[in-house]
Formats: structure tokens, C-alpha cells, sequence
């Protein structure tokens, strides 16, 4: 055998590794060139092909490295999507699998396993864009484990039980075949239990008490400042009398409560007048506050408005993919109108640190004339 | 003509005593929403003789994007009647040219309503709950005693701002037909501008309401 066909045969074992071929052909690539006949000529030209080949699958390896990594960057960074929420819960309420959770049966006519029921919902799996409070909010009704809470917490009508799907006593009533909303256990009936969740997790019509308006206005009384003049448009009370939609109404709530507490009520001396606005668009109902004659302050040195600490952080924290948020106001130093984008579909969430990308800030062209909060509540459309 | 768009047959049939063939000349319940979500407009426009469209709340579209708000926001644009039926609604609402109700109850009063809308050639939503206009406002009424009073008692000059302003949060939510506006009106003003002017006398709160209430109450 000669040089040339030795070199040949060896750069063609396969039980060379990538990085020893390489090395191999820098280490005669030069000898062969100096040295080149016809034969020599061939093998160079094979040596090429090969060093091609191993090139051509290098970039393909580190192509599917690159694009496995950015894969497992994106799975590990949630992005805002209060609709994927809503196909959430709305099949909890729903779909023929989940719906007899909350739903009573006509005994005459359906005849529920709510047993098998409970082993299905334990194969759910949470969808990857959702709000980790909605997902353990819903598993707490259903299941105890380590995803979910001990007891069901509601925020606003505020409610907390241990009476769950997964509570002892009504498993234990359940094997016995009777039918959940028939369940009393120490003079608690658990058909309320389920009323309250039911209305945990969608703005419903068809109950005075959980209706929208009704809900909403109480809270906003309850929690401004009794300093504070509140306005309803006719179009909030047009509006807000049909509104329903599935949505995680705690969560909601406790973002409402972080503007009304935080920023209205602190900043009642800029101005105590205070419009409440609902429109109703074709994919969303926009609900807006508009402090009129406030403003906002954003000093140079200030990171505030970025939206990465403090209240706006928490309250962006409530609300990721649950309601877009935006704000509109005068800026406090310079009087010039901007808006800040808080959470919209390209708000960001990574998942390991919990860290939200920042607000968008823009300028406006025309004066706000006071700081007005944009609300989006997506319907079930 | 009615449209009824009702997926579980078996409960219409148990719950009407099998007398769906008795409303055939006015109401159509044999047809099936069986297209895409961008066809659903189209749909409902094709029904020339559509006064009314009665749709269970988690009714089977063949498209599982259509939901029940897309249908009712179809059928309102086309200013048409909705109503929207659940064994899972607990009570009945009863809005601007809809209603949400339990099935329950829609089946109950079908016949009743039907006889009226094949007799006036008029859809009155109401008559799906209550047995006449007035006993509808009646219940309007009745519920916003139930809502205002308990708080009424309660007044004192700390909560005063708060007390007014539910109690006109409480009308403007409670009394929602049209025959109310009015006088409606009036008691929001009235309490706007006690609210404005930090003047708070429950009693005097208390006699405008009785007043106004003692209006429909003697109808």
C-alpha cells in the first residue's frame, strides 16, 4: 500500500473521531501539496470532498445545537397570552369532560361518573403561557398535591374553604354516589362551594351578586378613597351590565385593588376626579380609568417606570395573561404625553428568575391630560 | 320564526312533554350549525325569517372556534333576539334583546312564550320568565330593596359617601328596563349631587326611593 492510499483508507475509518480527521488533514494537507503528482492530486482532491463533508456536518450539529438551545430558551420564557387563559378556563366550565364540575346535572337525564372525572383532570396538563395562580387556583378545586394549595382562596368575594373535590369528607360522599351538589358537610353546602368557584373563574350573568357591574362597582366604592369622585360613563353602565367572559376574576381583582390602592388613592391631591369607561369592541371589552389632571413621574435617574420593581412589577406579575395593560399619562417633569406599554403580546416571562421584560415606553402626539389606565378584558370569542 | 338551536334533544323532549311539534309553524328546531367560524355571518344571515335565535350555552359546533358569544354577537348586529340557555345558569338575566336562563325554566315557559309571539307577531323576552311586563318590574324592584336597605340601616356619617354611592351603583344595575329610565335618572342625579355637596340625610334618601318604588308597587 502506498502513502496515498494508506492516508485514503485512513481518513475514511470511521472510528476516527471528527476532531483526529482534522487534525490528520492539516498534518498532511501540506506535505501532499508540496509533494503533488497525479496520485497525490486525487487523494487531495478526496481529501477535500471529505473535509467538505465533515464541514457540512459540523455546521448541521452546531445548526441543531443552536436551534435545541434556543428551543429550550423559549420553553423556559412564557410569553403574555390572556387568551390561552381563557381556552383554559373556559373548558373547565365547558367541555362535556370538566364541565359537570360546576355544573349541576339533571338527574333525569345525565348520569355523571364524577370519579373518573377527578382521575382525568389528573392527566391535565397545565397549558405553558398561563398564569402559575390561575393554574394552582384551578388544580386546588380539583386535586391536593405539590402544584396545588391546601385550601381554595378567593380574593374578592373573599372566600377561603378546605371543601374541595379533593377534600376527604366529599370524596367520601361522592364513593357513596352522591351527587356533589347535594353535598352538605357540617351545614356548609358544597353547591355553594361550587357557585363561588364557578364565579372565580368567569364573569358570569346570570347571578345579581357576581355580575360584573355589580362586582366591580362594589369593589371600586369599597376601596377608593371616599375623597375620590368616581364617574361612570353610559357606556360602562351599557357595557358592564352583559359582560361575561372567562378570566381569573381573583387575580383581576387583586390587580384592581393595586391601582385603586397604590396609585389612585395615593395620588388623590393631583386630582380626585376620576372617570371609569367600558367599551365594547369586537375581541375585547377595554376598560379604562382616567385620572383626569394626574401625571406621571419619570425621573432620569428613576428605573421605576420600566416596570421591573415595586407595585408595577407586582401588579404586571397579577395580570401576566390575564388582561393587557397600558397606560397613557403626562410625564410629571416635562409635560410631554407618553404611553407605556405593560403587558401585551410581547411581554416576556422567564420562567427560572420570574423576570418580565420591560414596559414599552413611547411618545404620544397629543396631551392626556391626566394618566389614564387601559385595560383590556379579552371574551370568549 | 324562532330558532332553536338545542344539542341535547333527549332533555327538550323530557322537558317539553314531547310537544315541540305543536310550535312548528313558528319554531324551527331541526336545523344545525355544521359550518367553519368565517361562514357563521353568512349563516345567520341566510335565515331571512329569523326574529329569534335560542342557543344552549355549551351547544356542539362542528368548528370548536365558535363559540356561543360569537353567535350572539352575529345575532345582535343583525338586531335579532338571543337567548342563551344552561342546566348550568343559575338564574335569569334578562338584558337589551337577550336573556340568559336555565333550561329549566326556558322549557317551562316556552308554550307560554309562543302563544304570545304566534298572537302579537312580538318577541317579549320577559315572558320566558314572568307571566306579565309588570311582574317583571315588580322583581326589579323587589331586588333592588333587597340590595339598598340592609345598607340603608347601617348608615352613619363614616360610611355615609360609601352608602350613597352604592345605593346609586344599586339603582342604575337593578333597574334595567326602559320604563324605569326617568325616573331613574332623577334618583342618580339626586344622589350625584348629594354626594357632591357632602350632604348626607338617609332619611330623605330613604323617602325618594319609597316614592319612586311606591310608583310601580301599585301598578
Amino acid at each position: 500500500m502506498d502513502k496515498y492510499s494508506f492516508i485514503s483508507d485512513l481518513m475514511k475509518n470511521k472510528s476516527l473521531t471528527h476532531s483526529q480527521k482534522e487534525r490528520l488533514y492539516e498534518l498532511i494537507g501540506k506535505d501532499i501539496i508540496r509533494n503533488l503528482d497525479q496520485k497525490g492530486d486525487n487523494i487531495f482532491q478526496e481529501l477535500r470532498v471529505i473535509k467538505n463533508k465533515m464541514e457540512l456536518i459540523e455546521r448541521n450539529v452546531n445548526k441543531e445545537n443552536n436551534n435545541n438551545k434556543q428551543n429550550l430558551t423559549k420553553k423556559r420564557t412564557k410569553t403574555h397570552n390572556p387568551k390561552e387563559m381563557l381556552k383554559f378556563l373556559f373548558q373547565f366550565s365547558s367541555q362535556e369532560g370538566y364541565k359537570w364540575f360546576t355544573h349541576k346535572p339533571d338527574l333525569r337525564i345525565d348520569e355523571i361518573n364524577y370519579l373518573s372525572k377527578l382521575e382525568s383532570i389528573k392527566k391535565y396538563k397545565m397549558p405553558f403561557d398561563i398564569n402559575i395562580a390561575t393554574y394552582m387556583f384551578m388544580r386546588s378545586f380539583f386535586l391536593k398535591d405539590k402544584n396545588s394549595n391546601d385550601k381554595l382562596n378567593i380574593f374578592y368575594p373573599n372566600f377561603t374553604t378546605e371543601l374541595t373535590y379533593s377534600n376527604e369528607k366529599i370524596l367520601t360522599k361522592i364513593k357513596k354516589g352522591i351527587n356533589p351538589f347535594d353535598i352538605v358537610i357540617d351545614g356548609i353546602y358544597f353547591a355553594d362551594v361550587i357557585n363561588k368557584f364557578k364565579n372565580a373563574i368567569e364573569f358570569r350573568s346570570d347571578n345579581d351578586k357576581y355580575k360584573f357591574n355589580t362586582l366591580f362597582m362594589d369593589f371600586i366604592t369599597n376601596n377608593l378613597s371616599i375623597d375620590i369622585n368616581e364617574k361612570y360613563t353610559d357606556d360602562f353602565k351599557n357595557n358592564s351590565k352583559s359582560l361575561s367572559t372567562y378570566i381569573d376574576v381573583n387575580n383581576f381583582f387583586r390587580g384592581i385593588n393595586l391601582i385603586l390602592k397604590e396609585w389612585l388613592n395615593k395620588y388623590k391631591s393631583l386630582s380626585n376626579e376620576l372617570i371609569i369607561d367600558l367599551k365594547n369592541e369586537n375581541d375585547y371589552y377595554l376598560l379604562s380609568f382616567f385620572q383626569k389632571g394626574g401625571e406621571i413621574q419619570n425621573k432620569p435617574t428613576s428605573t421605576k417606570l420600566n416596570g421591573l420593581a415595586g407595585d408595577f412589577n407586582t401588579l404586571r406579575k397579577y395580570w401576566f395573561s390575564i388582561v393587557d395593560l397600558e397606560i397613557k399619562a403626562d410625564f410629571a417633569e416635562n409635560k410631554k404625553p407618553h404611553k407605556i406599554i405593560c403587558l401585551n403580546n410581547e411581554t416576556q416571562l422567564t420562567v427560572n428568575d420570574a423576570k418580565l421584560s420591560k414596559n414599552v415606553i413611547k411618545p404620544l402626539q397629543d396631551t392626556v391630560g391626566g394618566v389614564m389606565y387601559l385595560i383590556k378584558i379579552y371574551k370568549n370569542n | 320564526m324562532i330558532y332553536l338551536f338545542e344539542d341535547r334533544k333527549d332533555r327538550m323532549h323530557i322537558l317539553l312533554n314531547e310537544k315541540i311539534n305543536d310550535f312548528n309553524d313558528v319554531l324551527f328546531s331541526n336545523k344545525i350549525i355544521d359550518i367553519n367560524k368565517e361562514n357563521l355571518p353568512n349563516f345567520f344571515n341566510s335565515l331571512t325569517d329569523l326574529d329569534i335565535v335560542i342557543l344552549h350555552k355549551s351547544y356542539t359546533f362542528k368548528d370548536d372556534n365558535i363559540t356561543s358569544d360569537n353567535v350572539r354577537d352575529i345575532v345582535k348586529k343583525l338586531n335579532k333576539k338571543f337567548v342563551l340557555f344552561s342546566g348550568g345558569l343559575d338564574n335569569a338575566i334578562i338584558g337589551d334583546n337577550e336573556i340568559v336562563l336555565n333550561s329549566g325554566t326556558l322549557y317551562k315557559n316556552l308554550n307560554f312564550f309562543i302563544q304570545n309571539y304566534r298572537n302579537n307577531k312580538e318577541a317579549n323576552l320577559v315572558y320566558l320568565v314572568f307571566n306579565s311586563q309588570n311582574e317583571y318590574l315588580k322583581h326589579q324592584i323587589k331586588k333592588l330593596q333587597n340590595a339598598i336597605f340592609p345598607n340603608l340601616i347601617k348608615f352613619n356619617q363614616e360610611n355615609a359617601v360609601k352608602i350613597f354611592k352604592q345605593t346609586r351603583n344599586n339603582v342604575d344595575n337593578y333597574l334595567v328596563s326602559s320604563e324605569f329610565l326617568e325616573d331613574k335618572r332623577k334618583l342618580t342625579d339626586y344622589i350625584e349631587k348629594k354626594i357632591e355637596m357632602k350632604d348626607f340625610n338617609h332619611t330623605i334618601l330613604f323617602e325618594q326611593i319609597q316614592k319612586m318604588i311606591s310608583k310601580y308597587e301599585n301598578n
